[in-house]
């Protein structure tokens, strides 16, 4: 709750164009984006770029943030994250001047079983991409939001801009469609759809 | 039944995030800058548009790198070597990676400057590799489809974008009908890439997110437009597809 609370003290400087306190909320919850831009493209080196121009948009868009006290960016965040996957070749080419000045990747492995771990985790997310192939665009979205990123489902909706009956609607039909076994320990909060 | 338990994902290292964040920190304090200056300028005097506008200018400038310097749309000539050492690091790549294709025949190589796209495989195990200077970046690919393409046509196997480090490029792959002697390809921005046509396939690859319109597939009747409307591997590489750098 302290560090909600501080997302709104630290965006209310951000309207101001407070690039240092942009900075924090990227130290704080850039792991969050990127864990869900890997799980919705399935691709490590797309999910690195696009986590960077997540928060180059939201830089952009600023001042449609509205936090309340107690509230996380990290809905926002993800919203604008989701948005950037769906037009992404459009995102890239917003910002590939940007991305051209990125630095030089430290975390580049450096040895063949760093390269090999990661290439592990990307043929997992590969077998994932597969099975998840019978699904809509917008049930995945719901999927990696409510499943893999620990949203409630009242933070899902206001990442898509959805009634929340919606999101349990959508995951409703990816769980049909996938005659999926769930973990409900992967489930946030008391959300758990009958 | 699918087991839906978060896939892993691998850390982002600390130095990933500070070299990440300060990257960040640049870039909305040129950009605020940026926008300063232009509505500074919105109010001068001419001549102090003028000049303003070259400092914009000049900022804009900055930092655009090549990044695939040397690229060319129309494949070229290899170098002496330069096949056999891409041919090397993606047989490298694709092992620790647990791909048969390693071990399968090369059976197309298209070559533009200083980088070498290889498609390794048969019936059984095919894998696109791209080779630079500095990256080697492999992507599974669709064994080649049965039956044959059709006399005269192209169909496409596998397409999909990537990004590396701030370089994205899009990928293509199919097969050619028995008489077809070269493809072009008509991106959605009107440029154009050769392909390179061998044994049966075709291949290219290009810097950017650009789709595919059309073909042009010459044969020895002349050249026909085939519409390929893939202005999608526009569409991510999201769960659907399986194209993927490393």
């Amino acid at each position: 709750m302290e560090q909600a609370s501080d997302d709104e003290l630290l965006w209310r400087r951000i309207a101001t164009g407070d690039s240092k306190a942009f900075g924090t909320i990227f130290e704080r919850h850039a792991r969050k984006v990127f864990a869900f831009l890997v799980r919705r493209t399935a691709d490590i080196s797309l999910a690195e770029d696009l986590t960077s121009v997540t928060f180059l948009e939201a830089w952009r868009h600023r001042n449609r943030c509205q936090l309340g006290p107690g509230d996380s960016a990290v809905p926002w965040l993800l919203g604008i994250a989701n948005n950037c996957v769906r037009s992404s070749n459009r995102s890239l080419r917003r910002y590939r001047r940007a991305l051209a000045r990125l630095p030089e990747d430290p975390s580049t492995p450096n040895t063949e079983d760093e390269a090999v771990a990661r290439l592990d985790a990307q043929g997992a997310l590969n077998a994932i991409a597969a099975a998840l192939r019978s699904l809509s665009p917008e049930e995945v979205e719901a999927v990696v939001l409510v499943y893999w990123t620990d949203l409630s489902y009242e933070q899902a909706a206001e990442t898509l801009g959805i009634p929340i009956g919606t999101v349990r609607s959508r995951l409703a039909r990816a769980r049909k469609k996938l005659g999926a076994s769930l973990d409900p320990s992967t489930i946030s909060g008391s959300e758990v759809s009958p | 039944m699918i087991d839906l338990s978060p896939p892993f994902v691998p850390p982002l290292s600390d130095a990933w995030i500070e070299a990440r964040r300060r990257h960040l920190i640049a870039e909305v304090t040129t950009r605020s800058r940026g926008r300063l200056t232009r509505r500074r300028m919105a109010v001068g005097m001419g001549a102090l548009i003028a000049s303003s506008a070259a400092v914009v200018f000049g900022v804009v400038g900055i930092g655009e790198q090549a990044a695939f310097a040397g690229w060319t749309s129309t494949p070229t000539p290899a170098a002496a070597g330069q096949t056999a050492t891409a041919t090397a690091a993606c047989q490298a790549r694709l092992r620790a990676a647990g791909s048969s294709a390693a071990d399968s025949p090369v059976s197309l190589v298209d070559t533009r400057g200083p980088f070498t796209l290889l498609v390794f495989g048969d019936s059984a195990s095919t894998a696109l590799c791209v080779s630079g200077a500095t990256f080697t970046s492999i992507t599974p690919s669709e064994p080649p489809a049965v039956p044959a393409v059709s006399s005269g046509n192209v169909v496409v196997g596998h397409a999909s974008y990537t990004s590396r480090n701030g370089q994205p490029y899009t990928l293509i792959e199919g097969q050619v009908g028995s008489s077809v002697t070269g493809v072009g390809l008509v991106l959605g921005d009107g440029s154009n890439v050769t392909a390179t046509v061998n044994g049966g396939r075709f291949a290219a690859w290009w810097p950017g997110v650009d789709g595919i319109a059309s073909a042009q597939v010459t044969t020895a009747q002349g050249t026909t437009t085939q519409p390929l409307d893939i202005a999608t591997p526009t569409s991510p590489p999201q769960v659907h597809n399986s194209g993927q750098g490393s």
